[in-house]
This record gives C-alpha cells, structure tokens and sequence, in this order.
C-alpha cells in the first residue's frame, strides 16, 4: 500500500468529501431534516471524523512498516556540502549585489575594485572545493595556475573552518555530489542541476535542457555531505 | 484505533439526538469532544516520544509514525473544532462554551465566529491553527531537510501538548451543565459583533500560531548541530507570513477600536494590543538580521535568539491576554491556575531554548566580520538593537503595574520582610507614557529605514554617500521647513514629516537607479524595467515596498500631532464649529430590530456652507445586555483627515445630545500604509520557483 502521499491526500480528502455528501443525503432522505446550516455543519463533522480517523489509520500504518535506517542524526559540523554550497551561492551573490551597488553608484572604482576581487577569488575556491581539482575547467585550472604563478603562492584565502573536510569529498573521482548534477553539452563541466548557466564556459543551461544536457542520478543512500 | 472506533460508534449514536436540538444523556457531543481531545492528547505526547526515539534510534519507521501522528493531530483538532461549531449552529446549550459566548437570534456568522470569541473556545481554534500549520510545514520541508524533521515534530508536538492539556485539564470548551441545563444563551458581548473582530483575532492568531514553526525548526537546528543556513530557508517565509499576519491583525485591530470603541482614537498601548506589537517588533527585527546571515553568514545565534524570543513573547502575550494577571478592556478575565500554568510553560522554554543555544555556541561563531561602520549590515545592526529595545521597553512598562501590585501583596503577605520599602499603590501606566519613549524611538527606526537602503553592503565609499545622501536630505528638509511654514509647530510633528520626506525620496532614488541602470543594460521601457527590477530582486523591492507603507502610516501618526477633539451637547436645529467644518444636528430617530434597540443622529457637516456628508453616529442597546449600550460611530473621510462623531449619552424627549466630535489629519494614511506594507510583503514572499532561480542566478 505504498501510495505517493500525495495521492494519499487526494484520497482522504476525497474520502472526506464523499461521506459529507452521504451523510447529508441520508440525514436530509432518512431523518427527514432540513437543509440547513446545522445539517450542513452535521455533515462536516462527519467529513472531519473520517479525515481524522483516515489520518490515525496512515500513522497506525506506518508504525506496522519494516524499520529502515533514516538519514538523521549527522555528528554536529559535518555539514560540508551543504555549507558549501550555501557559501557559494552567498559568494555569487554577493559579488552580483556589489555590481548591482556600484552600478547605482554606492561604491568608488577603487572600493569596488578591492572588495569584488576578494569575493572573486573566493568564490573561485568554493567552487573548486565543492567541485574537486579533477572536474575544474581546463581553462580555468590554467588560469588559477598563472594566478598561483604570478604571486608565487597559492592564493591566501581565507576559507570556512568546515570546509577542511571538503577534499576528502573531492578525493573520490570525479563523480556527482548532489543528488543531481547536469554535465554541460558545451565543455563537459559538472553543474548543479538547477544551475541556469554553466559555471565554466557560460552557456546557457535551460537552452541545452533535453538535448545535450543529461541528468546524472545518485544512488539514493548517499548522506548528506559525505559517507554514511 | 479502538478509541477512535468508539469516537465513531458514539458519533453514530449521538446522530439522533442533534436533530432534535438538545441532547440528552451521555453521548452528546459535549462527551464526544472531550474525548476528541483526550484522544489528542494521547496521541501528541506519541508524537513527542516517536520523534525523540526515532531521532535517537535513527528509525525510519518511527519518524513516519511521528509525521503520521502531526497529520493525525491536525485531524482530531479539525474534528474536535467542527463539533464545537455544530454545537453552536444547533444551539445545544448543555455545553457552557456555547451557552456563555452565543444565543440563538444570533446571525449565522457570528455563530461560526463565536468559536473563538472566548476563552476556551479560543484556546482550541489556537490547536486547530498550530497542528494546521505543523502539518502544512512538516509536509513542505520534510524531503528538504529529513534530518531536521524529527526534532521538529517533536517540538511542535511538545507545544500541541500543552495547550490540548489546557483544554483537557483547565479550560475544557465541551464541558458541561451538570444540574439545570439552560435553554436559552447568553449571547456573545455586542462589542464584538463586528466584522472588525471577526477578521481581527483570526489575523492575529495566525502569527501568533505560525511562529511556533520556525521556533521548532531554530530548535532542531540546535538539537541537530545543523545550525547553517538550512533551517532559515525553511522559515524565512514562514516569518514573513506570520508578520504579515501580525501586521494585518495589529492595524484592524486598531481599526476596530478607532470604529468601534468612539473615543476617536486607534491605539491606546493597552496591555492585549501590546502584547500583540511584542512578537511583531522581534518578527521584524530577525526578518532584517536573517539577511545578514544569509549574505554573511554572521550573526547565527543572534538570529535563533530572535526566533526564541518571538516564540516565547506569543506566548507571554497569550498569557497576559488569557490569565487576567494585566488589567486590560479586553483580556478575558482572572485565573490564577492558568497564570501559573503559563508562567511554568514560559520557564520551561527559556531554559530548554537558551540552554540549548548556550550549548550550541561553539558552533555558531560568526563567518564574517563587520567591514565599516558605513555599511547595511551596521544599519541591519543598529534597527535590531532599536527594535530589541521597544519589544523590551513595551514589555517592562505593560507588566510594570502588575509587577507593583505583587510588590503589594508580598508586603501584605510578610510585612516583616517588606518592612524597608513603601509598596506603595498599583501603578497606572498610561499611553502618555508610552507615547513618550516610543516616539523617538519609532522615529529613529524611520530614519534607519531612510538611511539603510542608501548604505552597500559591507562598504559604501565616501564619496558616493554625499550622492547618496543629497537628494533625500533636500527633499526631507523640504518637507520640514513647508508645513512650519504652513503654521505647524509641533516639534515631532514636523520631525516626522521631514524623516517621511527622507525616507521616500530615499525609496524613489532606489527605484529610480535601479530603473536607470537596468534600462542602461538592456533596451527597455520605463515599466518593462520597473517590473523586471522588482521581480528579479523581490525581496529588495518589495522591501522598498514595505518601506513605502511604514512611510505612509507615520504620515498618519505625525497628523495625531494636530488633532483637534470637542465634547459637545446639541440640539436639533443647533450647529458647532470645529476647524474647518461645521456639524448641525438635524435630528434625532429610535428604530429596533429583533436583536437591539437603536437610536440615531444625523448630523450635516458643513465646510465652506456646502453640506458634504450627514454623519449617523448611534448608540445601539442590545436585548442580551441592555446596561452595555455600544457607540456607532460615524465619520466623514477624506485624504487630508477624518470628520470623526460619536454619541456619548442621549435624551430622547428634549433631544439634548452630548456628543465627541474629532477631526483626525492624515489618519486614512494609516490603513492605505497597511495595504501598501501587505503588497510589499506580498512581492517578498514572491514564489518559491522564481525565488530558486533568482538565488541561483
């Protein structure tokens, strides 16, 4: 009886439906009552009864499923993945809100200039955390390396304290992290799935959608941010 | 199951006796509720127990069965609630619920609505409304955040629990007549038949009760260490839409008592109306500081303080409201068992909250840091800090008179010990007072609003803050220097129209700039541009939105400053002049219907010899409480003020009537501010697809 909850709904709801109906029909066909507002609220009673007991049934039935092992109870601060996304999609943003500043003039060439290439470069390294070394674009892991080259260290960033754990993620092959990642028709890059743009060559992503782009499926018992 | 089978049998039985409007004998619907909430009951504290056991064994089955049981208590409450409404619509008065709040010549609607128009009857619609939304944010987050789901349940289960043991213990709405059952109701106070109130405390209760989410979803990120941003994207939206319900209920609350109370005014700081403002100013605060973290990843504990704190004070407010331990026109009487339960209930939060955050610290440290005073987040900063204060300060003094009357009893309690100080009288706190700290307050937090968009985030050059700043002071200062020219002296008056002038030139030049370079980016027309701004950036426009309301409604409250009120007593024939407008009485009329009796005025009001309206203020008597006659007020509106009249006292065989007469400047601004506000909101809650993508992007 694994139904989809959502039809599960459609189905108690529905059901809920229907006995108001019957039970107004047979109020109004049997009892001889009239219709009226009582009635009505009779027969919702008896739609919120069923709801409720259908409800008590689904727990009930639940509680009698074989148990498997639930995806909860993480150790606390090993959120690696999902805290580096987070940091990405803040980096990103950032760096589009200090563009979107300066554009209205809230910032000097100068001030802008500072800011935006520390967030640049930041959020360059959280982008080849989350990704690992093996799935950087061959065009940027050039360009990092002439960056690398030019100060003759590599780029002192300061990085989030959880991400230490982020290279052994990456230390496994190049492979999906997500629950879905999308390759990019145009230069093979591993994206987000949801991502609009492909965050190595610049193409756009929903264009390609169906036709080169081709979702890539976990399997289902990955944990959230690293082995189980 | 047997138990709800027997629910079942016992409805089935219980089917006849309804027909024939009063049941007897001992399944009626009274015994089918109280076992409802028996059942409920029950099943809550499993829910508690299978959430924490299933958390701990890391059980699947378990954490369903608690889902299940969420969704299960959801059902027992709507079924619970759809008795007590059949109770009302067929006047079965063997139940004291019904009897004390509703009387058979009462129209359908306020039949329904009687549910929560008491105590009881209140405190179940709140169960209804939590297990609703528990269910609602259960269902939308748990493929999202499964590790947070557990705890969750478990927490908003512990909550459910609580207020059905007030049900089943204290405050049960289905118990019963046990001697002489009464035939007839008392029917529900007149004050409170009022499509006002009808929308109003639902409004309310809505915030109130949905903040019990994030409440839940900040305290599983505590339990679960998962204190990231994941748990504020479950409840950011979830804070916005108790907001805008707090908001919506707040000013129709206002709007009821400016309607219906007849003493010309809206807010009167009275201790239920505050304890309403309490969670709404902490709600607005961790709205503002959320961003931060989410831009920053800086003030993590600050913001689950925030949500704790907005949790605990609807339940305070609850408390103040429900236990009589504040004087108050509309709290709903005296019980000290229920003020104890509370207070217990409140400890408990507190130290389990703040003991858990205490624990959690080390990994809440903050990411970023504070690059320059200059910056949105020091303006974030600072509006915190100001809206911390009010919720603080508005607390103190609306508990300050009940505080002083405990000192009086500890001093007639133990003289002994007491002896060193004056206990003194119970202290009467009045809106004078309030209005007083609150003023600059609330000014300071305007000016923020004005100053704060016009800030970058983490630095604003130098320079560009003379660009920034110019065009706003111009415009702010314009806006002070004419209506003193116009022979307007209130200091605070004109403070506040010139920070209404700042702060919209402010929200203008944003729109203005952003409208400016988005068309520099792409060939657009002006509309195509605004409309693409504000929905590729909701949450910044509609912010701006918002901000345009708050403008708007101080418009209204710096008109307070120049209001103009007369007690008079008129003749028919006889006319007064008040400002500009002049109100003759033109007579006087009784009329009655099956519910009250009323008499009317009409009044013309005059400006410039033109008649413009004829006002008919009243004074009802309802049949159910005929020493409670209600005022009906009447009012002439405009943009600029209110022609406001109210009937005092009445003699029908001279005509003497003593009326109130106010004019009230700007006050319409108020409720257009609110709409503005709610659209604003609106914009920012936006849809979950579009917002995916705009964060992504």
């Amino acid at each position: 009886m694994m139904r989809d909850p959502r039809m599960r709904v459609v189905l108690l709801a529905g059901g809920a439906l229907v006995t108001a109906v019957v039970v107004l029909a047979i109020l109004i066909v049997g009892f001889g009552a009239r219709l009226d507002a009582p009635t009505i609220s009779l027969a919702a009673v008896a739609a919120a009864l069923v709801y409720a007991l259908g409800q008590l049934y689904a727990m009930v039935w639940a509680l009698s499923r074989p148990d498997q092992v639930a995806q909860v109870g993480q150790a606390a601060g090993s959120f690696t993945q999902a805290e580096l996304r987070d940091e990405k999609r803040r980096l990103l943003r950032a760096i589009k809100e200090l563009e979107f500043d300066f554009g209205m003039g809230k910032l000097s060439k100068g001030d802008f200039d500072t800011v935006i290439a520390t967030y640049r470069l930041r959020a360059i390294e959280v982008m080849r955390a989350l990704e690992g070394g093996a799935t950087l674009h061959p065009e940027l892991a050039k360009l990092l390396a002439e960056r690398d080259l030019a100060r003759n260290t590599p780029p002192v960033v300061e990085m989030p304290v959880e991400t230490n754990a982020a290279p052994e993620a990456s230390a496994r092959p190049r492979g999906p992290l997500d629950d879905t990642t999308r390759i990019c028709g145009g230069c093979s890059g591993t994206n987000e799935a949801d991502a609009r743009f492909c965050k190595f060559c610049g193409v756009p992503m929903k264009k390609l959608d169906g036709t080169s782009v081709a979702p890539v499926q976990t399997p289902a018992t990955g944990e959230i941010g690293g082995a189980p | 199951m047997s138990i709800a089978l027997a629910a079942m049998t016992s409805l089935l039985s219980s089917l006849a006796p309804p027909l024939s409007a009063v049941p007897t004998g001992a399944l009626s619907i009274a015994t089918l509720g109280t076992a409802t909430i028996l059942v409920l009951f029950v099943l809550s504290l499993g829910t508690v127990a299978l959430g924490a056991i299933g958390a701990h064994r890391r059980s699947e089955r378990l954490i369903e069965g608690a889902v299940q049981g969420t969704y299960a208590s959801f059902g027992l409450a709507a079924f619970a609630s759809s008795l007590i409404i059949y109770a009302f619509l067929s006047g079965d008065y063997s139940i004291q619920y019904v009897q004390h709040t509703s009387d058979a010549a009462m129209p359908l609607f306020y039949k329904i609505t009687a549910f929560w128009g008491g105590l009881d009857g209140s405190l179940l619609f709140w169960v209804l409304l939590h297990t609703l939304f528990g269910s609602l944010a259960v269902r939308a987050n748990r493929m999202r955040h499964r590790e947070l789901i557990p705890h969750v349940v478990a927490v908003l289960a512990t909550i459910t629990c609580f207020f059905v043991g007030l049900l089943l213990f204290i405050k049960d709405p289905f118990s019963q007549f046990l001697l002489e059952v009464p035939t007839q109701g008392k029917g529900l106070n007149p004050l409170l038949q009022n499509l006002y109130m009808i929308i109003h405390p639902p409004s309310l209760y809505l915030g109130y009760v949905s903040l019990a989410v994030p409440y839940a979803f900040g305290m599983a990120a505590l339990f679960t260490g998962q204190v990231d941003a994941a748990w504020q994207r479950s409840v950011r939206r979830w804070v916005l839409f108790s907001w805008m319900f707090l908001t919506f209920g707040l000013i129709l609350g206002g709007l009821w008592a400016y309607e219906e109370l007849g003493w010309g005014g809206y807010w009167a700081w009275d201790p239920v109306e505050n304890a309403g403002l309490l969670p709404w100013f902490t709600a607005t605060a961790f709205l503002h500081s959320v961003m931060i973290q989410e831009r920053r990843g800086m003030m993590k504990a600050w913001n689950l303080v925030l949500i704790i704190i907005s949790f605990l004070l609807t339940i305070v407010g609850t408390f103040m409201t429900r236990s009589g331990v504040v004087q108050s026109v509309h709290a709903f009487g005296s019980d000290p068992v229920l003020a104890w339960t509370f207070g217990g209930f409140m400890l408990v939060i507190v130290l389990v909250s703040f003991g858990l955050l205490i624990w959690r610290l080390p990994l809440l440290r903050s990411r970023g840091e504070l690059e320059s005073v200059m910056s949105r987040e020091f303006a974030f900063l600072v509006n915190n800090w100001l809206f911390l204060i009010c919720a603080i300060f508005v607390l103190t003094a609306t508990m300050w008179p009940t505080f002083t009357e405990w000192r009086m009893i500890l001093a007639e309690r133990y003289p002994d010990w007491m002896a060193w100080q004056d206990p003194g009288e119970r202290v009467v706190i009045g809106p004078p007072f309030f209005n007083q700290y609150m003023r600059p307050l609330g000014l300071a937090l305007l000016l923020l609003t004005g100053i704060g968009p016009l800030l970058a985030w983490r630095k604003t050059s130098t320079a560009s803050l003379v660009r920034q700043f110019a065009g706003p002071l111009a415009f702010g200062v314009g806006c002070t220097v004419l209506p003193w020219q116009l022979g307007i002296d209130s200091p605070w008056g004109l403070a506040c129209f010139g920070l209404c002038g700042f702060t919209f030139w402010t929200i203008v030049q944003e729109f203005y700039r952003g409208i400016a370079l988005r068309r520099k980016q792409r060939p657009q027309n002006v509309l195509e541009a605004l409309i693409s701004l504000v929905l590729r950036a909701r949450r910044r426009y509609g912010g701006y939105i918002v901000h345009l309301g708050v403008v708007l409604m101080f418009l209204g409250w710096a008109g307070n400053a120049y209001k103009l009120e007369k007690k008079v007593q008129l003749r028919p024939g006889e006319e007064y002049t008040l400002g500009a407008y002049t109100i003759r009485h033109e007579g006087l009329h009784a009329t009655e219907d099956w519910q009250k009796e009323m008499i009317t005025a009409d009044l013309s009001v005059l400006k410039g010899g033109e008649v413009k309206d004829v006002l008919r203020p009243a004074r009802w008597w309802y049949y159910q409480l005929p020493d409670q006659p209600t005022t009906e007020v009447s009012r002439y509106m405009t943009p600029g003020e209110d022609v406001y009249v109210s009937m005092q006292e009445v003699d029908m065989t001279s005509g003497w009537t003593q009326l109130s007469l106010y004019i009230n400047p700007l006050v319409n601004w108020i409720w257009i501010g609110m709409a503005v506000m709610l659209a604003g909101a609106l914009v920012c809650a936006g849809t979950r697809k579009s917002e995916g993508a705009v964060d992504d992007a």
